[in-house]
């Protein structure tokens, strides 16, 4: 899938794994498409529904071995 | 500048907040006071200050003392601050030279005779200004003075001389909603700027906030109420 950016923020905990998405997203332009890896548990949980709370479109999570992928678009 | 991982530790209660983020939190960084005033409404307006990451500081007292020890504490709070003291006696340029390279001028002076001084200073070099004081239970800020306003319309601050009400908690309490108002001002300088009043009263626990503060008469500002 093509995306214009890709963070891998399985090293983080929560709050700090939304701190790391939201400061790259802040980065990209509007219409632009993040990758984010991510755990599953507390950040599979956590980070789309705080995305969401900031108007971000996010795909639904996809399997990566023992994380995920999201896909999010800058609105 | 800190390091990227120690600075979105130490903000990123603030990089959160839908209105700061990260690039509210940069600003912040950018951004300069000028604080007129080393008491006790400074010290809670300087330390809120310096924890939400304002980076470059200017503090005027005739005091050195005073504000070397403010400067200490504000320092130990967040040591990626810049901190610089000055006393009028020692000051190299003149009042407009100094209040024109902040960002924005805090007079916590609770000086009329100052508040005036700084005021006209601020509105030459269009500086922006907020102005606070207390006298016994009441007290205020005042945002973008105007210098007329303020000299025709007699100080906010009575000259009772009363005593503190409670030992300062209103000095406190201003202090921290200054440091809200300016914080905010940072992050998003309004437009138009038009003298606004906030006012607070301890025995009743009133908050009067942003009413329009200006002699009616006034030839210079010309705002609706
Ligand atoms: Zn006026």
């Amino acid at each position: 899938m093509n995306t214009d950016a890709f963070i891998d923020i399985t090293a983080d905990n929560c709050p700090m794994t939304f701190v790391r998405v939201k400061l790259k997203l802040e980065e990209m332009s509007s219409g632009q498409t993040l990758t984010v890896r991510l755990n599953g548990g507390e950040p599979i949980k956590n980070v789309p529904i705080s995305l969401q709370d900031e108007n971000y479109t996010v795909s639904k999570p996809r399997a990566d071995g023992n994380c995920f992928l999201l896909t999010v678009k800058k609105p | 500048m800190e390091k990227q991982t120690s600075w979105m530790d130490r903000y990123s209660r603030q990089i959160l907040l839908p209105e700061i983020g990260g690039i509210g939190q940069k600003k912040l960084g950018k951004s300069s006071v000028g604080l007129v005033g080393a008491n006790s409404i400074s010290q809670p307006f300087f330390l809120y200050g310096v924890g939400a990451g304002v980076g470059k500081w200017g503090l005027l007292d005739p005091s050195l003392s005073s504000a070397n020890n403010l400067a200490f504490q504000a320092k130990s709070r967040n040591p990626n601050i810049e901190v610089r003291v000055y006393s009028p006696k020692n000051l190299k340029e003149d009042i407009e030279s100094w209040v024109k390279q902040w960002s924005i001028v805090i007079d916590a002076s609770n000086n009329h005779v100052i508040q005036q001084k700084l005021t006209s200073a601020c509105q030459l070099t269009r500086t922006p200004i907020i102005s606070a004081g207390c006298d016994g239970s009441t007290g205020w800020i005042l945002q973008a003075p105007c210098p007329f306003c303020l000299t025709s319309t007699p100080p906010l601050h009575s000259t009772k001389n009363q005593k503190n009400w409670v030992e300062n908690m209103v000095p406190g309490l201003i202090g921290s909603i200054l440091a809200q108002h300016a914080i905010l001002f940072l992050l998003k300088p309004p437009k138009i700027a038009s003298p606004q009043l906030t006012n607070f009263t301890a025995d009743t626990y009133t908050l009067l906030n942003k009413i329009p503060y200006k002699d009616p008469n006034c030839p210079t500002c010309h705002i609706t109420s």
